[in-house]
């Protein structure tokens, strides 16, 4: 891994596009600023982990489950 | 046309269900043509269906179905990157997990699939709003409701 050492205000540049600044620093949090193209997505890492996770759930449930919980919503409907 | 599929079986498409995810969904970033399926055994479920792994689908829902005051609000990055103009809605669907043989079923509001109606390019978008929940129970609520009302 690189490590870099950055002072409030400096940046790292990662490629031609991406841009990171750091905005703050204040009792253990950094605030970071990122530059990126709309074709990069960015994302905080715990929450990237969490909907990685939701969606290979989503995919690994056998399809008679499918079928099942689609009569249940069904019924809930017209209920 | 048809298309052959390890869970579903062998399924009509037409070309209209076709969709492009140029990212992929997050954590299979290496798929990116899919297609929309509607069958009818799994209504109200549709099955985003991967065309370069015919073992991969993923069940979604229409949230408005189920969540009636669902809002995501998109970044500007993210309807750019679609190619959205200025006022133009997309197609929204949420990833539905399904658990316990069928009786548990969440659906993730924080990360919609977002389509553009014409383009037919879709992305899965992560809304800032952490309001919207990553497993939002829709089945297991009603259960219990259907519980309680038995009882009476």
């Amino acid at each position: 891994m690189l490590v870099l050492s950055r002072k409030l205000g400096e940046n790292i540049r990662i490629g031609d596009e991406i841009k990171v600044i750091v905005l703050d620093v204040r009792g253990g949090q950094v605030k970071l600023g990122i530059e990126a193209p709309n074709s990069v997505q960015v994302h905080r890492q715990e929450i990237y982990l969490r909907i990685q996770e939701a969606n290979r759930r989503a995919a690994a449930a056998p399809t008679a489950w499918l079928s099942q919980a689609s009569q249940g919503l069904r019924s809930q409907r017209m209920g | 046309m048809k298309i052959h599929t390890a869970t579903l079986g062998v399924v009509e498409a037409a070309p209209e269900s076709f969709l492009t995810l140029p990212d992929g969904l997050i954590g299979f970033e290496e798929h990116k043509e899919f297609a929309l399926l509607e069958l009818s055994d799994y209504v109200p479920f549709r099955w985003l269906q991967s065309f370069s792994d015919p073992g991969l689908a993923f069940p979604v829902l229409d949230p408005l179905a189920f969540v009636a005051s669902y809002d995501p609000q998109l970044s500007e990055p993210d309807r750019l990157a679609l190619g959205l103009e200025t006022g133009e809605k997309p197609e929204i669907y949420v990833v539905a997990s399904v658990e316990d043989a069928g009786k548990i079923v969440t659906v993730n509001l924080r990360a919609p699939l977002v389509i553009h109606p014409r383009r037919r390019v879709a992305r899965q978008v992560v809304l800032a709003d952490s309001r919207w929940d990553i497993q939002h129970p829709i089945l297991e609520r009603a259960r219990q409701r259907t519980t309680a009302r038995a009882s009476h």
